[in-house]
């Protein structure tokens, strides 16, 4: 019997797949391009312009759309409308993957937020410069930023959840798909996404804190 | 646990639509009895523990040997049966009944399951043989399958991994844990099979296999032990292969 794919089934599919490739692909790369910033504030810049030296003129603005914005907004406001259709509270027959539910869904609403601003200020150029137009200033734009304790709060908030969201949302990922399909399966499974997110956060930290004067790995220097 | 008198909160609805409130009982104790039997000595009475007189509670039920499903109820906070709970298991306190919180309420701890029998006929859980002549013996069935199908059969629709779940709402049409498992269980029976794209059609709608949550409440909610997220896998398994490839069969 042939096949016409509903439209529901191809949104959460699409959804589910969006959150891995291009966007959880996406934070390895961002990240691994950020912790540059230890190496120190020259080796920080030089990569932020390799980036925006891959595609030249316009195409790398069309790129970012489509290849990043896009894939974002789509993931965020579906995943709004999923995180609002969840009934919480049941009572917890099975307390760790329960709150790993609720804190999928509590860390892409938070996720949303920091996102938001994020790309606002360093993308946009809101508060401060943009670090798109002035990539020989990237380290020291940045380090204004996390100069304010608040600020790096929010992001130490957002690294975390950005990595363990991805990390809960590559085990339900592979359920979803039916990669993992016993329990065992799904059990092992588990400790490698759990051992990724500890990476993905100690990565995102590191690369945060190195724009704070009072680390030992500080970039400035 | 010890006890000289059993101490019930009953939460209580004339009809459906009508306000919801909690009425507490008290009765002697006796060994040995469940939660049905502790309803049964209250209708002979219907007075609360405040002097009150009131009316008998309403409950469902049928089989009272944990096969037919339908005496499930919101026993101290979880989905179970009313026939297999025990009073002398449960913890000395009060027992709090309600009716399962995701169906509306017909009266008192009865509701109307209409919902969940709907998505059972939306999903085609069932195998059309019927005909107007004898097809024969049906192919043979090996005996992993076989075995793991009568674990998989076990279901009641009790509704009770519906109460567990946070996906299974009146804010969304997902047709829960249980229906899925069925389609499952049709669609690796020898004969099943046959019909096994329709099946995995109906589940890639609005409500389907997609809306599932992963928070795995269902497999430990479940009073059959059926490994319902195996087989919340296993479909989304079968629906990526339909997915991906059902299309190039046109
Ligand atoms: C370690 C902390 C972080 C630092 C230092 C950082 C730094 C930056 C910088 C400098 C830019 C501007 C790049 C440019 O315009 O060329 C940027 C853009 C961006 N960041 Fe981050 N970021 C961090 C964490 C995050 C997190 C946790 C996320 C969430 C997933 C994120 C998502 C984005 C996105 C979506 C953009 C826009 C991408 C684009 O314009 O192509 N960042 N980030
Ligand atoms: C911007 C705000 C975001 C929101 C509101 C959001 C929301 C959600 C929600 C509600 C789910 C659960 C979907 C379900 O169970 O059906 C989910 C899954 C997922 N998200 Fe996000 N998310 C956001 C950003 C991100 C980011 C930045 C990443 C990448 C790091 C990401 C990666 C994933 C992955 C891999 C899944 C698992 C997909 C699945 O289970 O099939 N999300 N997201």
């Amino acid at each position: 019997m042939s096949i016409r794919l509903s439209n529901h089934f191809l949104a959460r599919r699409l959804h589910s797949l969006s959150g891995v490739v291009p966007i959880g692909a996406f934070l390895l790369e961002h990240f691994y391009t950020n912790f540059h910033a230890v190496a120190g504030a020259t080796a920080f810049n030089d990569a932020v312009k390799g980036i925006q030296g891959l595609l030249p003129g316009v195409l790398l603005p069309l790129a970012e759309a489509g290849l990043i914005g896009l894939p974002i907004l789509f993931h965020a406001v579906y995943g709004l409308y999923i995180a609002y259709s969840g009934k919480y509270g049941v009572a917890s027959y099975n307390p760790i993957r329960n709150w790993n539910y609720v804190l999928q869904r509590a860390t892409g609403i938070i996720l949303f937020i920091f996102i938001l601003s994020h790309v606002l200020t360093l993308r946009f150029g809101v508060g401060d410069l943009a670090v798109a137009h002035n990539p020989d200033q990237s380290f020291s734009i940045v380090e204004r930023w996390m100069s304010q304790p608040l600020v790096l709060g929010f992001y130490v908030l957002g690294i975390f959840s950005a990595a363990y969201h991805l990390a809960n949302g590559l085990w339900t990922f592979a359920i979803v798909w039916g990669i993992t399909v016993g329990a065992k399966s799904q059990r092992v499974f588990s400790y490698a996404c759990a051992g990724l997110g500890v990476i993905v956060f100690a990565v995102g930290i590191g690369a945060a804190t190195a724009f704070v004067k009072w680390v030992p790995w500080y970039g400035g220097n | 646990m010890s006890r000289d008198k059993i101490v019930l909160k009953i939460k209580r609805q004339e009809g459906p639509g009508k306000s919801a409130k909690w009425e507490e009982f008290s009765i002697p104790y006796k060994p040995n009895m469940n939660i049905i039997s502790c309803l049964m000595e209250i209708q002979k009475n219907p007075v609360t523990t405040q002097g009150q007189k009131s009316t008998p509670v309403t409950w469902d039920c049928s089989c009272l040997e944990h096969v037919c499903g339908a005496c499930s109820m919101v026993i101290n906070g979880r989905g179970q049966q009313s026939c297999s709970t025990l009073v002398d298991k449960l913890d000395a306190g009060t027992i709090t009944l309600e009716p399962l919180s995701k169906f509306p309420v017909v009266r008192d701890l009865q509701v109307d399951r209409s919902r969940l029998f709907n998505d059972l006929k939306k999903a085609k859980a069932w195998i059309p043989i019927d005909g107007t002549y004898a097809m024969g013996p049906g192919p043979r069935m090996d005996q992993e399958t076989a075995d793991l199908r009568y674990l998989l059969s076990t279901c009641m629709s009790c509704a009770v991994c519906m109460e567990s779940c946070p996906q299974y709402n009146e804010k969304s049409a997902f047709i829960g844990p249980a229906v899925l498992n069925q389609v499952r269980l049709m669609n690796i029976h020898p004969t099943g099979k046959l019909n096994q794209d329709e099946r995995l059609d109906a589940i890639m709608q609005d409500g389907g296999i997609t809306d599932c949550g992963n928070a795995q409440n269902c497999v430990k909610a479940c009073p059959k032990e059926i490994p319902l997220t195996e087989s919340i896998a296993d479909l989304g398994r079968q629906t990526t292969i339909r997915g991906l490839f059902g299309w190039l069969k046109s």
